[in-house]
């Protein structure tokens, strides 16, 4: 193949610097020049540019992340999201004056005790008391960020919710997001994979009456804000991840099995608009879990409504019984029509 | 104690004529002798490291300007894969799982572990050759028919796998859900089980040896930290990998046989598939079991060379040597029960969760302590910056850099909003990417001179150096902002959301300018290795004065490694400029004066 053959041009072009490299050493040897193995120059060219070198390193971790603050850490949109925020601001102040002390020692060392000429190093093979400090100094921190740390996940993923939420499920297919809401019932009426085929997409039971008035919408879904949600995610096919980066929500969808999730949307799309400056803002569900070639594609909006605008948003809805009926409608008119053109052929073959 | 004799016998009977006259094939292909053994695999796993590096450049291309043309593009890939320049979804895919997949097992397990395992276990201890010479060969070159499989699986028809590095079904066990996940898929299971067998192959072997083989005198508390990283890493290897060869077998049972291990409840392009019952996420826990041991196979011989080379060049002993031990222990140990940190999102039980976040903090402290006890090794010290040691400085701050955001993502609540993001893609290549490739580079600058008699080029490693770290941070860091900004790994390109374009395309700029001036630095690094294996400056015997066996071998390699009687060991590895030595270092072999204290005792 023609890339091999570059890749052989490559390998000479090695070779050929090899050679070159050769004849620049045997130039070396004739001026009779001997190296040690690490010169005086070495050290202090190396142990300066340590100190340039930190500079830099603290540069391109502050500068970088005061420019672009506004992108990161979006105002959570939801009631636990200020929590893990919080947890999130505290966890970086910690590691960030682990790794600024740290950082500065490693350099300020490397640059202060390079060798010089006639220096000696210290012998110093342990010292307990030292050892004891900074195993029982990091025991402590980390043991305020255990306790911060599972109070607020705690809270998050385990405590049951004070008032009844709305439930939705989620449902993802490569590479599709479906959203269906319980309806008036607030119940999801059973299903199987087994029913997926054609319009069917979810493979509900339709005669599970619970599943009458289930709503079935795909593009975009809608939430009341202010109201606790409790999200049902399912997957037709492989994993994907539930994504709701300003809800700081996720959770993986895995067939054959129902994840949960819950929370309380706290600002809705028009507020969070203003707040982001940016009128073509939108809630996204994102998928999360690598799942196949669109995967970085597969999204749905959310909309976060007051509730008025909701409940008048899901009165247009198609409840999936009424959907159903139409659907069956059509099929129906379409298998008479095929049946039509089929025995039109037949009899022309005749 | 039985194979030393043996040894010493084989080196007495070699017939005059043919003595140190091998066969090419026996010599150079199917050596037996560990320090060929160990060039073997290193020189495969740079190879394999540049064939990695070149995909990682050319999917940074497709992120940092999605879509566009790019010539290098159609050049590698054909018009198949990237179609008028542009690279293909799929293949974008592919080129990100195969570029993890060589990286972590074929660069750094193999190349890292399998060089320096090899070289220096037998040499630090004191002993001929491995417990076992010929399963020793037969590692190598089941690494080789991986590697080569892995590669093969490039070229196939529907492209190689690309469900990314963690495979997890029921992407990759079935076929039709992307083409990746048919041939290439079943070749990457192949490819990796042989990987499998190489790595158990070789573990058992360094086990066995630090065990049975040591010379008189070397007890264990008298180990260089080399080998107690080399030896713990082994036991994790041997205790971990073969839960994967048992994931990967029950994922070909499920491709192949129609079981359903991990498959439940699945409708695939309109199809209802039969199987039932299975879950995805026994995979995730099988793969995690290995997974996360996985990480500090990769870390600990790093640290364990930057043990070594740190204090050969602060002329100082390693502070707190049994402090060190114990936390590679530790390490070891607590490594096997954080698996879950990389499953907080699948829907396990928040509780367990919780478990998980505790024990995955835990580790913070041994690590920690290791950072402590470096610095203060420096401290006081009289350092040589050679470019081992610029690498083991690199090391220590990329291992803290790397090393505090690990307590985000393994704190299952801010994992939430993090988890899969390219907060995780900065994190793990800072630790993976540049720590333990760091130590790795401080290796083979270390100790080239035992391996090829010849020393390399400094001034090359230094400018190699410079440039490693200013790149490697220059990708890696402004990687957290976009993680921190929620952009999602594993995507094609990052514009189909308004969120993530706009002013945050600028990093992914910085990003590839500084992954493409990166990679083009690595090739000081090829040049100055391949011109100092011919042409480099020859090497003394002990040329950075230290205190290890190995420096007590002659330059030139022989079989059984000492001409005459092993050397016995009388003293621990850290006596650097001791108080009542003339010199800066002590050799091992040198017998305590009478009344001094050894080791750690004053
Ligand atoms: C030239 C330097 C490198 C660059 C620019 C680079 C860049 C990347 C990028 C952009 C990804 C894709 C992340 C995603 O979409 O999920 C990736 C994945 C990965 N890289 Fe690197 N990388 C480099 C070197 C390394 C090294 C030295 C290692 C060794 C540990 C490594 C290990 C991995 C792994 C394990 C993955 C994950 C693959 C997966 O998600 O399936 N990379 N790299
Ligand atoms: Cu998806
Ligand atoms: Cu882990």
């Amino acid at each position: 193949m023609m890339n091999c053959l570059i890749l052989l041009v490559i390998f000479l072009a090695i070779i050929v610097l090899v050679r070159l490299m050769k004849i620049v050493d045997l130039a070396g040897e004739l001026r009779g020049h001997v190296e040690e193995e690490v010169t005086h120059a070495d050290n202090q060219f190396n142990a300066f540019f340590f100190i340039l070198f930190m500079l830099f390193l603290f540069g391109i971790t502050v500068i970088p992340t005061y420019m672009y603050r506004n992108y990161m850490m979006t105002p959570p949109a939801s009631e636990h999201g200020q929590s893990i925020d919080n947890l999130m601001y505290f966890t970086f102040a910690v590691i960030g004056i682990a790794f600024f002390i740290t950082q500065t020692l490693l350099f300020v060392f490397a640059y202060k005790y390079h060798a010089k000429k006639d220096t000696k190093a210290f012998y110093y093979p342990h010292n307990n008391k030292l050892e004891l400090i900074w195993t029982i100094v990091p025991s402590i921190v980390l043991t305020a960020m255990i306790i911060y740390g599972l109070s607020v996940w705690k809270n998050v993923m385990m405590d049951a919710p004070a008032e009844k939420p709305i439930v939705i499920e989620l449902f993802s297919k490569q590479f599709k997001w479906i959203a269906r809401y319980a309806g008036t019932d607030n119940e999801l009426g059973s299903f199987s994979y087994k029913k997926i085929i054609g319009v069917n997409e979810l493979g509900i039971d339709s005669s599970d009456t619970r599943s009458n008035d289930d709503i079935i919408v795909s593009g975009e879904f809608h939430l009341p804000v202010n109201r606790q949600v409790e999200f049902h995610l399912r997957s037709q096919d492989v994993l994907h991840g539930a994504f709701m980066p300003y809800f700081r929500l996720q959770m993986n969808t895995v067939p054959g099995m129902t994840t949960m999730l819950k929370f309380k949307p706290i600002i809705t799309t028009n507020d969070m608009r203003g707040i982001m400056k940016d009128d073509k803002f939108d809630y996204l569900l994102l998928c999360n879990k690598i799942c196949g070639s669109s995967h970085y594609n597969m999204q749905m909006n959310i909309v976060v409504d007051t509730e008025a605008d909701f409940n008048n948003w899901i009165k247009e809805q198609k409840t999936f019984k009424s959907e159903e009926a139409t659907k069956a409608e059509i099929t129906k008119t379409d298998s008479v029509k095929v049946t039509a053109v089929l025995e039109a052929v037949k009899i022309e073959k005749k | 104690m039985a194979h030393q004799e043996h040894a010493e016998e084989h080196v007495h009977h070699n017939d005059h004529d043919h003595d140190h006259e091998e066969s090419f094939v026996s010599k150079y292909i199917f050596s037996q002798d560990h320090k060929m053994i160990s060039k073997q695999f290193l020189v495969t796993g740079m190879i394999m490291a540049v064939v990695a590096m070149m995909m990682s450049v050319l999917f940074r291309l497709q992120l940092a300007w999605p879509g566009e043309s790019f010539k290098i593009l159609s050049f590698f890939l054909g018009d198949k894969w990237a179609p008028k320049g542009v690279l293909d979804p799929n293949m974008y895919m592919g080129l990100v799982t195969i570029h993890g997949t060589i990286m972590v097992f074929f660069v750094l397990t193999a190349g890292l572990s399998g060089t320096f395992s090899n070289l220096l276990i037998p040499l630090q201890c004191g002993a001929r050759d491995m417990a076992s010479g010929f399963l020793n060969m037969l590692s190598y070159w089941f690494f080789f028919v991986s590697t080569v499989i892995m590669v093969i699986s490039l070229f196939v028809q529907d492209g190689p796998a690309s469900g990314g590095w963690t495979i997890y079904p029921p992407l990759s066990a079935l076929p039709t859900a992307m083409p990746g996940s048919g041939m290439g898929m079943t070749l990457w299971l192949i490819s990796m089980s042989l990987f499998i067998v190489s790595a158990l192959l070789g573990g058992l072997n360094y086990i066995v040896t630090v065990i049975n083989l040591r010379t008189k005198g070397m007890s264990m508390k008298r180990l260089p930290l080399t080998i107690w990283a080399f030896f713990v890493t082994a036991i994790l290897g041997v205790l971990s990998f073969p839960v994967l060869l048992s994931a990967a077998l029950l994922l070909m049972f499920d491709r192949i046989l129609g079981t359903s291990f991990y498959l439940s409840d699945i409708v695939v392009n309109g199809e209802i598939m039969h199987f039932e019952g299975g879950s995805p996420i026994l995979f995730q826990h099988l793969f995690w079991f290995l997974g996360h041991p996985e990480v500090y196979i990769v870390l600990l011989p790093a640290l364990g060379i930057a043990s070594e080379v740190i204090s050969n060049n602060s002329r100082k002993p390693i502070f707190g040597y049994m402090a060190m031990v114990y936390s590679i222990g530790v390490i070891g140990f607590l490594s096997f029960i954080v698996w879950g940190h990389h499953m907080f999102m699948t829907g396990m039980n928040p509780f367990i969760g919780s478990v998980f976040t505790f024990t995955t903090l835990l580790i913070a402290i041994p690590s920690a302590i290791k950072v402590f006890n470096y610095l203060t090794t420096l401290w006081k010290g009289n350092l040589r910056l050679t470019p081992a040691m610029l690498f083991c400085i690199g090391l220590v701050s990329t291992f803290i850099a790397g090393g505090v955001t690990g307590l985000v993502l393994g704190d299952s609540a801010l994992d939430i909003p993090v988890h899969d993001t390219y907060f995780v893609v900065a994190h793990f290549h800072i630790v993976m990417g540049l720590s333990a490739i760091f130590g790795m580079f401080a290796g083979i600058y270390h100790w080239f001179p035992k391996m090829y008699g010849r020393m390399m080029n400094n001034k090359l490693g230094y400018a190699h150096f410079w440039l490693t770290i200013v790149c490697g941070y220059g990708v890696f860091i402004p990687m957290h902002i976009l993680g921190l900004a929620y952009v999602p790994r594993r995507y094609y390109a990052n514009t189909e959301f308004s969120i993530f374009s706009g002013e945050l395309v600028n990093i992914n700029h910085v990003v590839t300018f500084f992954a493409v001036v990166g990679a083009i630095a690595q090739a000081i690094f090829i040049f100055n290795f391949f011109h100092s294996i011919y042409r480099g400056k020859k090497a003394s015997q002990n040329p950075w004065q230290g205190n290890t066996l190995e420096w007590t071998t002659p330059v030139e390699h022989i079989h059984g490694n000492w001409p005459g009687k092993i050397p016995e060991v009388k003293r621990w590895a850290y006596d650097y400029s001791k108080p009542g030595y003339e010199e800066d270092f002590v050799l091992q072999t040198v017998p305590l004066k009478e009344g001094e204290q050894e080791g750690e005792g004053h």
